[in-house]
């Protein structure tokens, strides 16, 4: 794993926390810092120059805002499978150059504007803290950072421990959409069942009940943050508003409901509800 | 960001996009001077960033000095959807022959995420309002940004729309300045709702509408910020994510998602949420804390103060310690306050409160008993 942007205070800080709980991190990247360390990693100019020396297989990314284009552009151009970016506010226009550039490329983007990925027990890319999760058999997906703490620790309080949890991020242009993480999820064997955490703007949920509908058999419980939204002002996510009648919160519990899938009002109800639809699939 | 009408023309200007002879006025005196520069018939325009301007009484004519002086002094100081009215924008009034629409906006539920140019015959109404009545009359083409818009592109929507040969070719320019300008701009939505034809076949943009993404503001630092109340404009001084509502229950709330859960558990429990305030990484700091609760004891709205945290960069140690020195700092408040810490160092942060608080924060165990009691304290909805 490289760290793009690792001398940034937010970077350093979480590259030793991902060491500490056992995450490989091989090399950073700091455009001008190279031939220094960082949280005892070396560090280079550009992850060209660190993938020569190392091998690495993903990449999580903190450089500032205005440079996340680049940061991922690097990544598609080195061709690493997966980059995690954490950073918010990326420039609309500039995530649509990263989305038709990744279409091209073999860079899986999650985020950004995320916390990263966690399977609990076994590795922590990003943010993510350590103790709402415990490892089990349900996957989780959310928009929201804080708010799929909450729900993992619910989770865990009533026995259903979490096999990875992934942050697709709050901004409106995500890498990786529910419906795409939904396929993963059905295809891992270590996953029983899954927890959809959205928002309301876009139509991300929407699509994720569509593909549902065609594609999973896995039971599957959401929530969906922003009832008490109102409509035109986004909500802290650059993603989380409703405009122009599109990305309501009703609309997406209504698409989610038909294709299933129940919705929670409270992290309480999530492990009620995923207790349900798992029971109901018993042969 | 959403940005004034006069200020979207400055811009409008700059691309070469014909608008009305004008200008932006703060008194009746100016609009009068005005009037003399751009009359006989001048139409005088409410500069706020509320919509619906028109139906609120937000645009009136004037044919003579002294009308002009009065439409002004009449719009100016009035309230036009919650905000005050600080600028009339005097313009020339168009002959018009036609009223067209064309806007370009960035359509991020597509699955290329790409701009989106649309055009209709029909102008000068609520495109909303359009779509309803007749789907059919908005025409759409969606772009692939790495190459922009094409002339041919511009003809299609305008042959689509029925617009009459002749008329075609001189539209061009302006679909491709207008591209132009959202694309250069980082332009969430540019519409120019009516584009007028004016009875001496001349185009004009009788209104702009501009909006621009908000993270990519630091590109362009010649737009002056603007906000939709001071309470917006003071969290964003401070790093914060707010949004003023209409409640009485002020929040605060580590991370955009657990705002809204908050938000949303109030909505349930019968109580209205005052805001929606996420502080940041401020949060780990006494300043921060502190510039949180003052914006939100300053809103007279609120009648109770919620906190709620879940921890993960954010530590509840940090965040007790922060709001024990802030409470220390500010003079007492008759606002009750209402906490829930959960998460990263909880065990230190209850402590902390439990010695510290001297009771001024009420700690409750669990986010739904924090929502409960506040909602208690500050009164249900009627």
């Amino acid at each position: 794993m490289v760290v793009q942007g690792i001398t940034g205070g937010l970077a350093s800080y979480f590259t030793a926390e991902m060491i500490r709980r056992g995450t490989r991190i091989v090399a950073g990247v700091t455009p001008g810092k190279g031939g220094s360390q960082a949280a005892g990693v070396p560090v280079y100019d550009t992850l060209r120059e660190a993938l020569k020396r190392h091998e690495a297989n993903a990449t999580v990314i903190f450089v500032p805002a205005p440079f996340v284009k680049d940061a991922i552009f690097e990544a598609v151009d080195n061709e690493v499978p997966v980059a995690i970016c954490i950073v918010e506010g990326a420039p609309v226009r500039d995530m649509t150059l990263v989305r038709a550039r990744l279409a091209e490329g073999r860079t899986r983007l999650i985020g950004p504007n995320c916390p990263g990925v966690i399977s609990p027990g076994k590795c922590m890319v990003g943010v993510m803290p350590l103790e709402p999760y415990r490892p089990g058999r349900i996957g989780v997906l959310s928009r929201s950072g804080t708010f799929s703490y909450k729900v993992a620790d619910s989770l865990s309080q009533a026995g259903f421990g979490q096999s990875t949890c992934v942050g697709i991020g709050g901004d409106p242009l995500r890498g990786t959409s529910h419906a795409q993480l939904l396929e993963m999820f059905e295809q891992d064997p270590e996953t029983e069942a899954m927890v959809i955490i959205g928002e309301i703007g876009g139509t991300g949920e929407e699509e994720a009940a569509e593909y549902i509908r065609g594609h999973v058999r896995k039971p599957a419980v959401a929530i969906i943050l922003g009832l008490a939204a109102p409509p035109g002002k986004p909500m802290g996510h650059a993603g989380a508003i409703v405009m122009g009648g599109r990305g309501a919160y009703q609309s997406k519990v209504e698409a989610l409901e038909r294709a299933g899938v129940p919705v929670a009002r409270s992290a309480g109800e999530v492990p009620q509800l995923l207790a349900q639809v798992l029971e109901q699939r018993r042969p | 960001m959403r940005m004034y009408e006069y200020r979207a023309k400055e811009v409008f200007a700059r691309y070469s996009i014909p608008i009305p002879r004008g200008r932006v006025c703060s008194t009746p005196h100016e609009a009068e001077e005005a009037y003399l520069q751009v009359g006989p018939e001048v139409a005088l325009k409410a500069q706020v960033l509320s919509g619906g301007r028109g139906r609120a009484g937000g645009i009136k004519f004037a044919g003579g000095p002294e009308e002009a002086r009065g439409a002004a002094a009449a719009l100016l100081g009035s309230r036009i959807g919650g905000l005050v009215v600080d600028h009339v924008l005097v313009e020339e009034r168009l002959a018009i022959a036609q009223e067209l629409y064309l806007g370009v906006m960035t359509d991020t539920d597509h699955h290329r995420a790409c701009p989106l140019v649309m055009f209709s015959r029909q102008g000068g109404m609520e495109i909303e309002d359009l779509v309803r009545k007749d789907p059919d009359a908005l025409r759409r083409q969606h772009i692939d940004h790495r190459y922009g818009l094409h002339d041919f592109q511009s003809l299609g929507l305008l042959a689509e729309a029925g617009v009459p040969s002749d008329l075609r070719r001189s539209l061009l320019p302006v679909f491709r300045r207008l591209y132009q300008l959202y694309w250069e701009m980082d332009a969430e939505m540019v519409e120019i709702n009516p584009l007028v034809v004016t009875t001496e076949g001349k185009l004009v943009a009788a209104d702009a509408r501009l909006n621009l993404d908000n993270s990519a503001l630091f590109r362009h630092s010649e737009i002056e910020r603007v906000f939709t109340s001071p309470f917006e404009e003071r969290a964003t001084a401070a790093g914060f994510s707010y949004a003023h509502l209409e409640g009485n229950i002020g929040i605060m709330a580590n991370g955009a998602g657990l705002g809204m859960a908050t938000m949303d558990a109030i909505k349930l429990a019968g109580g209205e949420p005052a805001n929606f305030l996420d502080p940041g990484i401020a949060f780990l700091e006494t300043k921060g804390i502190l510039t949180s609760l003052e914006l939100l004891r300053d809103n007279p709205n609120v009648t109770v103060i919620l906190i709620n945290v879940f921890g993960g960069g954010i530590r509840c140690d940090l965040v007790a310690t922060g709001l024990v020195e802030a409470l220390d700092t500010l003079p007492p408040s008759e606002v009750p306050m209402v906490a829930c810490l959960r998460g990263r160092n909880e065990d230190v942060g209850l402590r902390t409160l439990a010695e510290k608080g001297l009771g001024r924060v009420k700690v409750l165990p669990s986010m739904e008993e924090a929502v409960r009691l506040a909602v208690e304290l500050g009164g249900k909805r009627d």
